[in-house]
């Protein structure tokens, strides 16, 4: 439950001292209105752990051999084949929700699915290339902190100012 | 024992947010390499995290994103992956939900640029653009005006803003999330609310532009 500003009361109530002052209308008005619509399809976004390491599994080789040599070689090339490309993030939910779950949930029919598991996986290494150098141009190790000099070396080149 | 992350959401995994429990959850004496009941027992209750959080972690991309139904999917769950993956090395300095939603709008401002640039390079709209139908919902023109209003923000000003506005973080947390000081943090809402009452003051009287209230869902 939360309250007319869109946060959870006991969590606001517990914290009251140290937040900014109440927000004015204007900004209950947007909390209010600025929310997605809930989702129609309550499993679509789930997650599996195990999932997530057979996905890993099947990235990293085509980070490393294909992706980094391509890279290395011609960034520009492939930002250029990032700028026409079809959208990375939504191969990669084909990936995750076609692997476990019924495909037909995912993509509408499971023969589509099966053939679009292929590019997915091609596109997902991709995908996976493209965060890194995000990451790496920040400067960012959080988590990615054995994160490779070349890709570093490449976003320091490529760094998005 | 259940305990309340700073975002909101539930700590499921008990005690790996803070504390010697979380520790010894995380095998803190040998953090590189947990046992593999450890590991497992950690992955459990990731997954428990994943479910609690996982409408709260949608909406935030979501409202970082500029009501962009799908890609808020994509982000949240690519958080997600990226925050499993890392959770060997995930340390007890921050609460579990914190360095979750580090990772969460990390992503997301990853998305923004490099759909900036696919926007830039192809000169035409890009695929991963608002979802359109999902923005419209509910008062169109009160959505778009809005979506407007924060775009126009600056990426720092519309992260501070949605995080303690909108999401209910405090200041010292929202810093802590975005690795800035607090007095950044406050100095970027100031701006921020400045920026919004200007573009948006016809709003502050509580009608919108069709001079109806809009409901909480």
């Amino acid at each position: 439950m939360t309250d007319r500003t869109g946060r959870q009361p006991e969590l606001a109530g517990a914290q009251r001292d140290r937040r900014p002052a109440p927000a004015d209308p204007l900004v209950a008005r947007i909390a209010r209105s600025w929310r997605p619509e809930p989702l129609d399809e309550p499993g679509r976004l789930s997650f599996d752990a195990r999932l997530g390491e057979r996905i890993g599994a099947a990235v990293r080789p085509g980070v490393a051999g294909w992706w980094a040599p391509v890279a290395s070689a011609s960034i520009v090339v492939a930002l250029g084949w990032w700028a026409f490309r079809p959208s990375g993030s939504e191969s990669l939910r084909v990936v995750a929700t076609a692997q476990p779950a019924p495909v037909a949930e995912a993509r509408g029919s499971e023969a589509s699915a099966r053939a679009a598991r292929g590019r997915a996986l091609r596109d997902a290494a991709a995908w996976e290339w493209e965060l890194l150098l995000g990451d790496a141009a920040d400067g960012w190790d959080e988590t990615e902190s054995a994160l490779p000099e070349e890709y570093r070396a490449i976003a320091r080149e490529f760094r998005i100012r | 024992m259940r305990s309340l992350g700073p975002m909101g959401g539930e700590e499921v995994a008990s005690g790996v947010g803070r504390g010697v429990e979380g520790a010894a959850v995380l095998g803190r004496s040998d953090p590189e390499a947990p046992g593999r009941s450890d590991r497992r027992e950690l992955e459990l209750r990731f997954e428990a995290f994943v479910g609690a959080h996982r409408e709260r972690a949608r909406r935030l991309a979501w409202r970082l994103l500029g009501g962009d139904t799908s890609a808020a999917e994509d982000v949240a769950q690519e958080a997600f992956l990226r925050a499993h993956r890392a959770l060997g090395r995930f340390r007890e300095e921050s609460s579990l939900s914190t360095w979750f939603y580090r990772i969460l709008v990390r992503q997301a401002a990853n998305h923004r640029r490099w759909r900036g640039i696919r926007e830039r390079m192809g000169g035409l709209g890009s695929a991963d653009g608002p979802d359109e139908a999902a923005v419209e919902a509910g008062d169109p023109g009160l959505r778009r005006r809005i979506r407007c209003a924060l775009e126009a923000l600056t990426r720092r000003q519309r992260e501070v803003f949605v995080l303690v506005h909108l999401e209910g973080l405090t200041l010292r947390e929202t810093a802590g999330l975005i690795g800035r000081p607090e007095g950044t943090v406050k100095s970027h809402l100031h701006r921020a609310l400045v920026r919004l009452r200007e573009d948006l003051s016809d709003l502050r009287d509580g009608s919108d532009a069709n001079g109806a209230e809009e409901e909480l869902p």
